[in-house]
């Protein structure tokens, strides 16, 4: 059963116990990497915010733009992260 | 805002542009550092170029505690000239007006102004008239903790082009003294804009509002101060310094320092001339008592000192949280004549103090000062240390055991001192003060800008977040739990599947409370209102992480019968808790009972006492165990969160040192 799928099928249809942490394995791996995200993005955010603050204002597109950049980034590593370690 | 140069430009040999820090009307101000890496303030002098670096080049040797240096005029290939100054990193005198709203506190006005007046009246004795006095201009140094006036040599051109209404800056006309229509720059025109800085610091606003520069001229020639929300006791300072014919005003800043109803200042009057050398205001703090609070600055030396380390009071003797608020010139902070509230603490005064904790920290104190001036080399202090920590660990059994006892020994001792023997002397009136006093923080907090509270949120959020994953990595690391019928909470388990699932859960439910917490409470600004319905949200977002923690059980395949009949070693049946398993309902219960009994709000209170309370760990933890055994819950995880769960809300929730709340957040007005 493709590892996809499997990560987000209702315990209860896992047929076998492999399955099972198969299952477990790639919620787990999906949560991390959520998780990381979020904190990344809240780190980024802060630093932005920090940084507009502490310019007053003086380079708020440069930096709009740089975290706008970083959560991309951040984004793009995340998902090719989850797809590499659940591919 | 642009900038003619980028960060790394070399507008000049020897100093390199960090970032652009302003424009005014005489140009643009940099931040850069020279070649040894010494940070200065460039000035690009883009107009009226001969009267500036005139200007500039009279000031060049002034020398004054409260005045920014100006160090060298500079001039490149194409012909700019640029002023070489002192960088002063802080908030400017416009920023915290803006931040306290209402009016700034009595004893942080005193500072700012005995130190303006201090640097305005050094250079009135140069004969030089600032011209150009604002908020704006007005620094406070946080490195060395002085207030510093800038722009004082660059100012003729801004008041002319303020005159002929080409600005840029529309704010500066309301510190404007009305003869300077007329041409006329006497020393009065300082006076006049000190009596509006001083009655923007008390009231939050200028005296002269309006909506084009015209009308804030006409009512700088006009009209007459509006001195209703101003205390009775600086009408007159206020009236005599915002007189519209300059002979009527004040001619000299000490005339006018003399008029304060600061008696300790007052009594400087024109000696504050000469106390521009004596450096940073340093606090006397009596040795007898434990209590801070605001008194009046009592000048204790009329003569100039060479250098700030001719200080008065030992350094040693202060508290560093105290140290680092002191102001400016004028002498001393005399404390010994002031009242025992202190602000927004729980202090009750020196003789409330408990002693056995304050023997200790004494002891402590000093063995650390020992231990940092012993005469003894480093090869051997690591001995000792390694000695001391053998030595530990292998009396670490009866060492704990005796440390066990003798802490609950304190805390019964503790508890009954202070709910059976502290006496209630003065305590409704000390209440009563400090519950004032916490509503007006509390209410400043509400205040600030909308963007200055996410960034605080955000830092919050972020924290908590860190703080969780790296306290659950610890966890998992040690295998906590894994004796206790974790499910592959080790390392050497066959199924290290399972423990990644349960620590990853648990994070995530404590990462889940901490940022509700947070975010619920952030919101809360009122002391005593409300109670009920504060309690109410807390249980509701209790309620709603037990649901989660119920759900996400599932997603994880947390089996919670089996963690929970390991950690108990039985079945056990009660109402809520069928067969031992943790039903919906009792997770509910449990966390919404935890939020509720341990007050979570208060753990992100920024007013609490400390940063971190052990006393409100503990009392998670107990609470955390006793529910775990009336509702049949998971133990070691119930413990876990309602230890994790404490810690990191206290961490990361904003906390305002009791020492600060008075002259950063300014509840205390005169």
């Amino acid at each position: 059963m493709d590892d996809f799928l499997l990560c987000f099928m209702p315990l209860a249809f896992a047929p076998l116990a492999q399955d099972l942490d198969v299952v477990l394995r790639n919620r787990l791996v999906l949560t991390t990497v959520a998780l990381a995200v979020v904190i990344a993005c809240l780190a980024i955010l802060y630093t932005y915010l920090r940084l507009e603050h502490a310019t007053r204002g003086f380079y708020s597109g440069r930096l709009q733009t740089g975290a706008g950049l970083l959560g991309l980034i951040v984004l793009v590593v995340a998902y090719f992260t989850w797809a590499a370690v659940v591919g | 805002m642009r900038f003619s140069y980028s960060s790394g430009s070399r507008p000049f040999s020897g100093y390199t542009i960090k970032r652009g820090i302003g424009v005014g009307g005489f140009g643009e101000v940099y931040f850069a550092l020279n070649d040894a890496g010494k940070e200065v303030a460039l000035k690009k002098i883009q107009k009226n170029l001969d009267v500036e670096l005139r200007g500039v080049g009279y000031c060049l040797n002034l020398k004054h505690v409260n005045l920014i240096s100006l160090w060298d005029i500079q001039s490149n290939q194409y012909g700019e000239s640029w002023v070489v100054m002192e960088y002063v990193p802080g908030p400017s005198l416009r920023d915290v007006i803006e931040d306290t709203r209402t009016g700034m506190p009595t004893d942080a006005i005193k500072r700012w102004f005995t130190s303006i007046a201090s640097g305005v009246a050094y250079l009135h004795e140069h004969g030089i008239v600032h011209r150009d006095l604002k908020p704006g201009n007005v620094f406070c140094d946080q490195d060395e903790q002085v207030i510093k006036i800038g722009d004082y040599g660059l100012s003729k051109f801004i008041s002319c082009s303020q005159r002929s209404g080409q600005t840029e800056a529309v704010g500066t006309f309301h510190y404007m003294a009305p003869e300077i229509g007329k041409g006329e720059y006497g020393k009065e025109i300082d006076v006049y804009a000190m009596g509006i800085v001083l009655y923007e610091m008390l009231t939050g606003e200028v005296p002269f509002e309006g909506e084009s520069t015209q009308e804030i001229i006409m009512k700088h020639l006009m009209m007459d101060p509006d001195l209703s929300n101003i205390p009775p006791e600086y009408h007159r300072v206020l009236s005599k310094s915002l007189r519209k014919d300059p002979q009527k005003r004040y001619h000299t800043i000490g005339d006018m320092v003399r008029e304060l109803p600061w008696p300790e200042i007052a009594d400087l009057g024109s000696q504050i001339v000469n106390q521009h050398s004596v450096g940073p205001i340093r606090f006397s703090i009596p040795p007898s008592a434990n209590t801070k609070s605001t008194a009046g600055i009592a000048a204790k030396s009329s003569s100039p000192v060479s250098k700030p380390a001719d200080k008065q009071v030992d350094d040693s003797s202060l508290p560093p949280a105290i140290a680092s608020q002191s102001g400016v010139i004028t002498g001393v902070i005399n404390h010994s004549a002031a009242p025992t509230v202190t602000l927004g603490a729980e202090s009750i005064g020196g003789d409330n103090e408990e002693p056995m904790a304050l023997a200790v920290r004494s002891g402590l104190g000093d063995l650390n000062r020992w231990w940092n001036e012993a005469n003894v080399s480093a090869p051997v202090r690591l001995a000792l240390l390694v000695v001391g920590g053998i030595v530990v660990v292998q009396n670490s059994t009866w060492l704990l055991a005796a440390f066990v006892a003798l802490a609950t020994i304190y805390l019964l001792y503790y508890a009954a001192r202070r709910y059976l023997l502290t006496p209630a002397q003065n305590s409704n009136e000390i209440s009563k003060a400090n519950t004032l006093d916490r509503q007006r923080i509390r209410k400043r907090l509400a205040d600030r800008p909308a963007a200055d509270q996410l960034t605080e949120l955000t830092g919050s959020f972020l924290l908590g977040a860190i703080g969780e994953v790296v306290l659950s990595l610890f966890g998992l690391a040690i295998g906590l739990g894994g004796d206790d019928g974790l499910p592959g909470a080790t390392f050497d388990d066959p199924a290290p599947l399972r423990g990644w699932a349960y620590w990853t859960w648990q994070t995530l439910i404590c990462i889940t409370a901490v940022w509700a917490v947070v975010g619920l409470t952030k919101t809360w600004t009122w002391e005593k209102s409300d109670f009920w319905l504060r309690l109410a949200m807390l249980s509701g977002v209790g309620a709603c992480i037990g649901a989660l923690t119920f759900f996400t059980a599932t997603t994880f395949q947390i089996d919670l019968a089996q963690i929970t009949a390991a950690n108990f070693e039985r079945t056990r049946t009660t109402g809520l808790a069928l067969n031992g398993l943790a039903k919906l309902p009792a997770l509910a219960i449990f966390f919404a009972a935890l939020f509720v009994v341990n007050r979570m709000g208060r753990h992100t209170d920024p007013l609490r006492r400390t940063r971190l309370s052990v006393m409100n760990v503990i009392a998670c933890l107990i609470v955390a165990a006793v529910g775990a055994h009336l509702l049949s819950l998971p133990l070691a995880f119930v413990c876990t969160f309602g230890v994790v769960v404490s810690i990191a809300l206290q961490l990361a929730s904003p906390w305002i040192h009791p020492d600060q709340r008075i002259t950063v957040i300014g509840a205390q007005r005169g």
